[in-house]
């Protein structure tokens, strides 16, 4: 599995699509996607988002969030591309700083068990892992 | 030669850029692309005119719209900053296609080219679906750059990652 991670808009996307030769429809949009289909394709992207997402449906805390790793360890998922959430100001709101603590801890996990880790500087690739 | 360099609020970007800029000979035109209008701004303004008021840069204050601007006699061309220029296009009368036009224009015709720009996409947080766009506008126009350039820099108070390329 290739993990890329990068700030928002650094075209992580576009980069993963013609360096991995995947098409879009390939790629699961965590904005968007089915809850239960989002590790059905070859790969996701805005993963951060679907973790929100997760959240604010109350499917998703500190207790269990293991079991997202394991579904994607146990998903046939080769790319997983997600935002780098956690530099700014610490947020006022306590949701906005659990999301972020969650992103943090999940995309460690997964840089754990991915065999590539790549950060996208404006589509430029630096290889932190792999 | 293109550079692009970025990095945070005090990252040392500009005073980065200003070394490489400097470091060409011949004629130098330094772009100013931040409004002039405010306080706050002609402040910054009168602090960057300091820092490279040895460094032999003629000035150009612009907002936006640089096609005609002569450049043929500089050596090197400095944009501070690509945030300002988006920013002028997206919400002061421009657009994003002017936006590229003003970046195109700058590839084309400098004979050297370094570019500041200022990275704000790594704090999760969802701003404004007019803010969203800026983000989005300002990192894929330096994205659009970093793949012409010669060199990416990304600065971190004052020390240099290069993504791309060589000093």
């Amino acid at each position: 599995m290739i993990l890329i991670i990068g700030g928002a808009y650094h075209n992580k996307l576009a980069y993963a699509l013609k360096t991995y030769n995947i098409l879009k429809e390939d790629m699961q949009n965590g904005r968007q996607c089915p809850v239960n289909e989002a590790f059905s394709k070859k790969g996701i992207y805005n993963l951060h988002l679907l973790i929100k997402r997760y959240m604010e449906q109350g499917l998703l805390n500190s207790e269990n969030y293991f079991q997202i790793i394991e579904q994607i360890n146990n998903s046939n998922i080769e790319i997983i591309i997600c935002n780098e959430i956690g530099s700014g100001i610490i947020p006022l709101d306590k949701f906005e700083r659990e999301y972020r603590d969650m992103v943090g801890r999940i995309v460690s996990e997964l840089s754990a068990i991915s065999h590539k880790v790549e950060r996208i500087y404006y589509g430029i690739p630096t290889i932190l892992k792999g | 030669m293109i550079y692009l360099v970025s990095g945070g609020v005090k990252s040392h970007k500009s005073k980065r850029a200003e070394s490489i800029a400097g470091s060409f000979n011949g004629e130098k035109l330094y772009i100013a692309t931040m409004e002039n209008k405010s306080e706050e701004s002609k402040k910054r303004i009168e602090k960057h005119r300091l820092m490279r008021k040895d460094k032999n840069f003629k000035t150009l204050e612009i907002e936006k719209d640089f096609e005609g601007i002569d450049l043929s006699c500089f050596n090197v061309v400095l944009l501070e900053c690509l945030g300002n220029l988006c920013a002028n296009h997206l919400f002061n009368g421009g657009s994003i296609e002017g936006f590229y036009k003003d970046m195109d224009y700058l590839m084309k015709n400098a004979k050297n080219l370094v570019i500041v720009t200022n990275d704000i996409s790594y704090d999760g947080l969802y701003y404004s679906k007019e803010v969203q766009d800026y983000i989005k506008t300002l990192n894929n126009g330096a994205s659009y750059i970093a793949e012409r350039a010669d060199s990416v820099i990304e600065m971190v108070y004052g020390n240099m990652i290069i993504h791309k390329g060589s000093l």
